[in-house]
């Protein structure tokens, strides 16, 4: 293996308190940059656990989780906050911070890396507006910068969680169904700019999709979970009528 | 018919009874209104009102104002910090959860009034024992309602923050308090509003402000005067459920 692995999931499985079954079970995997990774499976699967141990916000009851070389499973909260920097992430229901405006939001991407007196007051400095006023520009919301988040439609509210993303410069892009709230034009839109920042920042991007032809169109790797198991890994030409009903049976 | 089930039959009865015992209690007799003659006589000595008493009276209202502001704002200063540590989803861990709900209880169990005696004997008569037990009493009650909205709050913002890589108070103050803060607010501008009524109460017991000068009117009859401090109390009244509620709408 090529050493450009930037995660590797060695033997991992989870079990939720109080839960009869594993939600991930004995998975292992290496993810590397460059990769545009799309993870399938049905409700249920195990798709959102999978993503949350990347991050370090759920932590395997057993196995690994190596990031750039290193074991995160045994980090301190400090240590996974650190981790956490490296990795933006978007959700299906946006996470944005209501009553705030986009550019506050977006700023917010800016939590991980100060954490000082400023920061508590929510004071930026001149670099880090221009930063966020760039990220804004990138996912074309400059005409909003000041609007309040509650007011975008869907789409808009998306992207500015990917400019909030970007604010923290990751190496990892994580998105746990970001367009499954989302109608199938503006989730192709959605797909399109996350493969454009993919491709423009060099970063490893792991999105996890109910459609099926979203992960075929824009994907260099795809994952399929079954009741926490691992079922299928490779590339989206691969993927077959049967193999698909077998996924979603 | 499916509307009236077995259990709301009972639920009435049981409901019926315990009201006919409460009334029972209460010696709740309708009938007494027949002496309401009296109440109109003795009302009628309320006017006219007493106009000369006036300025005196608004700078007595203008400390109760004082009085119930402090109360209730200090209150809320040092009852939001705790209630990040009293609520389930933000407490550091389950032991200081639970001692600090079982402190707020305690709080907010003992009425302002009784606090207000017992600080009597160490601070003497006056304005100062009166705040402190109003802010003692709206530490519980605030701690206790917003914590409870603090465990309501979207857990989504909350997510966001913690995988942004922030720490756990950022996260907390920017992904919690913008969604709790127009409760909060309105829960702050109700408790004001009590805190008005309690220190009338205070004033009783020497706490002084408007309240004081009412008690002190009644017990000497001076029934013009006492027209004149229930009026301005109602205008206060009036007057910060006014406020509450367009500060309210400037944040929402
Ligand atoms: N917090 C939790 N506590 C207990 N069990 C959980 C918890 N979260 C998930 N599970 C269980 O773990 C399994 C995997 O859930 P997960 O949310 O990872 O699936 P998913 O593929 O993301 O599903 P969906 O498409 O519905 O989001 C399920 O059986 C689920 O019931
Ligand atoms: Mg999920």
């Amino acid at each position: 293996m090529e050493n450009n692995a930037i995660i590797e999931l060695q033997n991992i499985s989870v079990e939720y308190p109080g839960s009869d079954h594993f939600a991930i079970e004995d998975l292992s995997l290496t993810m590397e940059t460059g990769e545009f990774i799309c993870v399938l499976g049905k409700s249920g699967a195990g798709k959102s656990t999978m993503i949350r141990c990347l991050n370090g916000l759920q932590i395997p009851t057993e196995g690994h989780v190596l990031f750039e070389g290193n074991d995160i499973t045994a980090y301190k909260e400090n240590k996974l906050r650190e981790v956490r920097t490296n990795m933006g992430m978007i959700f299906q229901h946006f996470n944005l911070i209501p009553r705030l405006s986009v550019m506050q939001n977006v700023l917010t991407g800016t939590f991980g890396k100060r954490n000082d007196v400023l920061s508590l007051i929510g004071y930026f400095d001149q670099k880090e507006r221009e930063q966020a006023r760039k990220a804004i520009d990138a996912v074309e919301l400059s005409p909003h910068t000041n609007k309040r988040v509650e007011h975008l439609s869907g789409g808009q509210k998306q992207r500015v969680a990917i400019a909030r993303a970007l604010l923290q410069r990751p190496k990892v892009f994580l998105g746990d169904e970001p367009v499954a709230s989302l109608d199938p034009g503006t989730a192709n839109r959605i797909f399109q700019l996350l493969k454009r920042i993919h491709e423009k920042h060099q970063l490893l991007t792991l999105i996890n999709v109910h459609d099926v032809n979203l992960a075929k169109k824009y994907a260099t790797r795809v994952l399929a979970l079954k009741d926490g198991k691992l079922i299928f890994d490779g590339k989206p030409e691969r993927l077959t009528e049967e193999l698909l009903e077998t996924i979603y049976e | 018919m499916a509307w009236f089930k077995r259990r709301h039959i009972i639920t009435t009865l049981l409901l019926t009874i315990i009201v006919l015992i409460s009334m029972r209690a209460m010696e709740f007799d309708l009938t007494k209104f027949r002496d309401f003659r009296n109440m109109i006589e003795f009302l009628s000595g309320w006017y006219p009102i007493d106009t000369e008493i006036i300025p005196r009276m608004i700078m007595e209202s203008l400390d109760t104002m004082a009085m119930a502001f402090l109360g209730s704002f200090l209150g809320l200063v040092v009852a939001l910090p705790l209630a990040f540590v009293a609520a389930r989803n933000t407490s550091r861990s389950p032991f200081l959860y639970g001692t600090f709900r079982i402190g707020l209880s305690f709080l907010r169990s003992v009425p302002e009034i009784v606090f207000g005696l017992i600080l009597l004997t160490a601070l003497g008569l006056g304005p100062f024992p009166a705040v402190i037990a109003i802010i003692l009493h709206n530490i519980g009650v605030l701690g206790k309602l917003i914590s409870e909205l603090i465990e309501a709050a979207d857990i989504g913002p909350q997510e966001a923050m913690k995988s942004v890589g922030a720490s756990r108070w950022i996260a907390n103050l920017f992904a919690i308090i913008p969604q709790i803060w127009p409760n909060v607010l309105s829960h702050y501008f109700y408790r004001f509003e009590v805190a008005i009524r309690t220190s009338l109460i205070l004033g009783f017991i020497g706490g002084g402000g408007i309240g004081q000068q009412l008690f002190n009117h009644f017990k000497t009859f001076q029934y013009q005067a006492v027209a004149v401090d229930v009026l301005l109390i109602m205008i206060m009244v009036i007057l910060v459920d006014f406020a509450g509620s367009k500060i309210r709408e400037t944040v929402i």
